[in-house]
């Protein structure tokens, strides 16, 4: 018998899912809770199985939730169920410790799988999500790139170019027919953007990158 | 003479001295007495002394006739005076010397010739007449004619004629003629001249009166009644007071003639009257007249009628009054200064009710600029020296300091007098514009006042707007919410349901509901997405960002690639719903006007503030242009972010120019949701 928690704001909700779990003989639901908090405390008392879980709650998300109650007890598994569906969600909830993740819509058919599989150990994610998924993973083949090479654009090449020439803001200004202070917020913005301190260092990235020529 | 004196010696006296000198031949011969014969003898002797003294005086006589009729003849031809005798006829009998000279021909011409012609054509008649007098008269007359000589030259004469008559002749008329050429010419001239004086009377401006010595009017000029209004007639006669004299002038009038009277021939300005009454100025000038002998016989006196100068003076003075009250009372100080030292050498009256400092003050050297504001001290001498050396007029405005201490304001208005092309003197007027000063600086003020309003205003707006936008975002997520909350569980309950209900194969007609559901919660779920997403206030801004990213491809197709600094920065939900919202509608603006299909999004955060820069390599738009880039409808969405950024206390700049594509940096303090 699987010992399961039901934890949603909507009492409509909670119902409904109940009457799908209970036409399974190997589940059942212990409890049923409104917040965070009280499911926090209730699994601490009960130590369910597994814990369906909002994330849209009141107070605490359940994003927030989770990531307590699997610190607090390993042992639960966490299954999300939530109307959202999106790829960032799905993967903060899972970063937290839910094994799986089930858009809500979907629980009539997915819900009591779900659940087996996580008691089983493994992960689960319905079709739309893991849909989502392996979308993403598409997508992210193209440009894979180190998340912290932020491109330069254009303009602060061209800033970035005479600053290693040896030019002042106003000459540069001047030039690029700007504003002194947009050139200072350019020469900020790619100092930062490649980490760098001062005007030497510029310059030694601008002749290593060929921006320009020693 | 000495013929008359020897007849008149007589008979008588003869005798005597004949018997004296026979006595006295007798006593000579006394010794010799023959008495009758001697008798005889001495009757005879003495008879012949008689006659040889008779011969003798006739002898003498007869010398001094042919003396007198020689001297005569020289007198007849050469005195001074012609002689000429006239036949009856008119014809020339004798003329001697003098008088062939003033007719201007030789006497052989002139003998028995006609007088007449020599006679001055406009004199005939009168020479006519007068011989024809003298002919039928015995008296001696006289006349004036002029003659004339052959050459032309004219002659005036005087004759003096008498009728000659002698036994068996026809009567003659002997005339002498005297020259009187220049007599006449002397007279003509004195009767010219005396013509002239009166004349010069006559016409004289000024009046002329001449009285006796006891002051009784012997003779006025017409100038005179002219002036006073009194006729000749009335002053003719007229004693002291002299009807002209103001009663009221009297005193003054006869203290005036006591000094004449004592000899003292001063000029006097006395007032007189007219005969209507009207006084009137005069300057009288008097002098004695006095006769052969010097003796004051009595007074002369011009008088001149002043009335005229004395308007003329008055009208002068008065217009220099009004011109002196006029530079007085005008509420400018008129000034004129030396050109170079700008030492005033005058100022009016103002000066002083301006500022307090006496005229005299302002005379001394170096009181003008001594006493400018002392900001002033430097810059206006230099500028007014600079007009002044290019002779150009000027105006300035600057500060002086009163007696008192007061600040007073002038606006000067000079030009610059020049004297042999070189500027010499500087003259103006100052005009005290403290008022106005203190206007404008109230003004100034007012609208420095105005603006702090504008600008609190344009904060309480911009913060009102910021609220508008928080309330549009907090609606906006209570809306998503309530969608989520309500009809997005509804929806997963219908469907739940329905799942449940049919477990395992579905009737195709439910089949047909659960794909309308499906249907319902995708609409429910971008309608949750458009109005606020989830993700923002679950997630944070960065996942936001990254996730609008991905929106952004799959709604306008354009690839956007957002790089964010890992940043655990808390932001305030409201800083992040703005930072959210102004990133979408720049990535909106890149996906409708830049023509490219690639945009950046880079957020640095770390320290400082947190810039999230929008940029594309697009065609770029022109910041003034576009209403120096901040209004007009295409940059709508660029002026409200600044606004929203400008509440939170952060800034946009905007770095774009036709062809170079378009840099957005959103600035924002970090200032952690409280």
């Amino acid at each position: 018998m699987i010992r399961i928690m039901l934890v949603d704001d909507h009492t409509m909700v909670r119902e409904a899912l109940r009457t799908v779990l209970e036409q399974d003989r190997g589940m059942q639901v212990i409890a049923e809770v409104g917040d965070g908090e009280t499911a926090l405390r209730m699994a601490a008392e009960l130590a369910p199985d597994v814990i369906v879980m909002d994330i849209a709650l009141p107070g605490q998300s359940g994003i927030e939730v989770t990531r307590r109650l699997t610190a607090a007890h390993p042992g639960i598994k966490v299954l999300a169920l939530s109307t959202y569906l999106d790829r960032r969600i799905v993967q903060q909830m899972l970063d937290v410790g839910a094994r799986g993740y089930i858009v809500k819509s979907a629980a009539g058919a997915e819900l009591k799988q779900g659940i087996r599989s996580v008691v089983d150990g493994r992960s689960y994610l319905c079709p739309q999500v893991t849909a989502l998924v392996t979308d993403s993973l598409r997508s992210r083949r193209s440009p894979p790139g180190d998340p912290d090479d932020l491109p330069l654009s254009r303009r602060e090449v061209q800033v970035a170019t005479l600053l290693a020439e040896g030019k002042s803001a106003p000459e540069i200004a001047n030039e690029l027919h700007i504003s002194p202070s947009t050139v200072d917020v350019h020469r900020r913005n790619l100092m930062r953007k490649l980490k760098l301190h001062n005007v030497v260092d510029l310059t030694k990235y601008a002749i290593r990158t060929g921006l320009v020529s020693p | 003479m000495t013929v008359r004196s020897g007849n008149q010696r007589g008979e008588a006296q003869l005798r005597v001295e004949a018997e004296a000198r026979l006595a006295a031949k007798r006593a000579q011969r006394a010794f010799a007495k023959e008495r009758p014969v001697e008798e005889l003898l001495h009757e005879l002797q003495v008879h012949q002394i008689e006659l040889e003294m008779q011969n003798e005086t006739l002898c003498q006589s007869q010398i001094a006739l042919e003396e007198s009729r020689d001297r005569y003849i020289d007198f007849y031809d050469f005195g001074p005076v012609g002689y000429l005798t006239l036949s009856e006829r008119g014809l020339i009998a004798e003329i001697n010397l003098g008088g062939a000279e003033m007719l201007g021909s030789d006497r052989a011409k002139l003998l028995k010739r006609r007088f007449s012609p020599h006679v001055a054509a406009g004199d005939i008649v009168r020479w006519q007449g007068h011989f024809t007098e003298a002919l039928g008269s015995d008296a001696s007359l006289n006349c004036e004619i002029a003659l004339v000589r052959p050459d032309g030259s004219r002659i005036d004469v005087r004759l003096d004629s008498r009728r000659m008559v002698k036994e068996g002749h026809a009567p003659s008329v002997r005339s002498v003629l005297t020259d009187i050429t220049e007599r006449k010419r002397v007279q003509d001239a004195l009767s010219a001249s005396v013509e002239f004086s009166n004349r010069l009377i006559e016409s004289m401006q000024d009046g002329l009166s001449v009285v006796d010595v006891d002051g009784v009017h012997l003779d006025v000029n017409p100038a005179l009644s002219t002036m006073t209004g009194f006729s000749r007639e009335e002053l003719l006669g007229s004693g002291l007071p002299h009807p002209y004299w103001p009663p009221e002038e009297r005193d003054v009038i006869e203290a005036a003639l006591q000094k004449v009277l004592q000899g003292q021939m001063d000029t006097f300005e006395l007032t007189f009257r007219r005969k209507d009454g009207e006084r009137f100025p005069v300057i009288l000038s008097p002098s004695a007249v006095k006769d052969a002998q010097g003796a004051v016989v009595g007074y002369m006196a011009t008088i001149k009628d002043i009335s005229v100068r004395k308007q003329a003076e008055r009208a002068l003075k008065a217009s220099e009054e009004r011109f002196r009250d006029i530079v007085n009372t005008t509420d400018g100080i008129v000034w004129e200064a030396d050109a170079t030292t700008f030492d005033c050498t005058f100022v009016s009256d103002q000066a002083q009710r301006l500022l307090g400092y006496p005229a005299g003050d302002w005379l001394k050297p170096g009181f003008w600029v001594e006493h400018l504001h002392p900001d002033d001290r430097a810059w206006v001498p230099e500028l007014s020296a600079s007009y002044t050396r290019r002779m150009e007029p000027y105006a300035i405005e600057y500060r002086f300091i009163a007696r008192d201490g007061r600040t007073v304001w002038f606006h000067d208005i000079v030009t610059v007098v020049a004297e042999a092309g070189a500027p010499r003197w500087l003259r103006g007027i100052m005009v005290d514009i403290t008022r106005s000063k203190q206007v404008e600086e109230k003004l100034r003020e007012m609208a420095a006042d105005l603006e702090a309003k504008v600008e609190e205003r344009t904060k309480q707006l911009r913060r009102l707007s910021a609220q508008l936008t928080m309330t549009e975002e907090r609606e906006r997520r209570m809306l998503a919410e309530d969608l989520h909350d309500n009809l997005a569980q509804l929806l997963a309950v219908i469907k739940i349901k329905l799942t449940t209900l049919a477990a395992g194969s579905l009737p195709s007609a439910v089949s047909e509901v659960v794909a309308l559901v499906d249907q319902a919660e995708r609409s429910a779920r971008s309608i949750t997405m458009e109005l606020s997403p989830p993700i923002l206030h679950r997630l944070g801004l960065m996942p936001a960002l990254e996730w609008l990213g991905d929106e952004m491809e799959r709604v306008y197709g354009i690839a956007v690639r957002v790089r964010c600094d890992a940043c655990d920065m808390q932001l305030g939900q409201e800083i992040q719903a703005v930072l959210y919202r102004s990133v979408r509608e720049l990535l909106i603006n890149v996906a409708k006007h830049a023509k490219v299909r690639d945009a950046i999004v880079s957020c640095l955060c770390g320290t400082g503030p947190l810039v999230i820069v929008v940029e594309d390599d697009g065609c770029g738009f022109d910041p003034v242009d576009q209403g120096r880039g901040l209004s007009g409808q295409r940059s709508f969405g660029l002026s409200s972010i600044y606004e929203r950024l400008a509440n939170l206390g952060g800034a946009m700049e905007v770095d774009s120019s036709p062809g170079n594509g378009t840099t957005v940096t959103l600035t924002i303090p970090c200032i952690t949701d409280s």
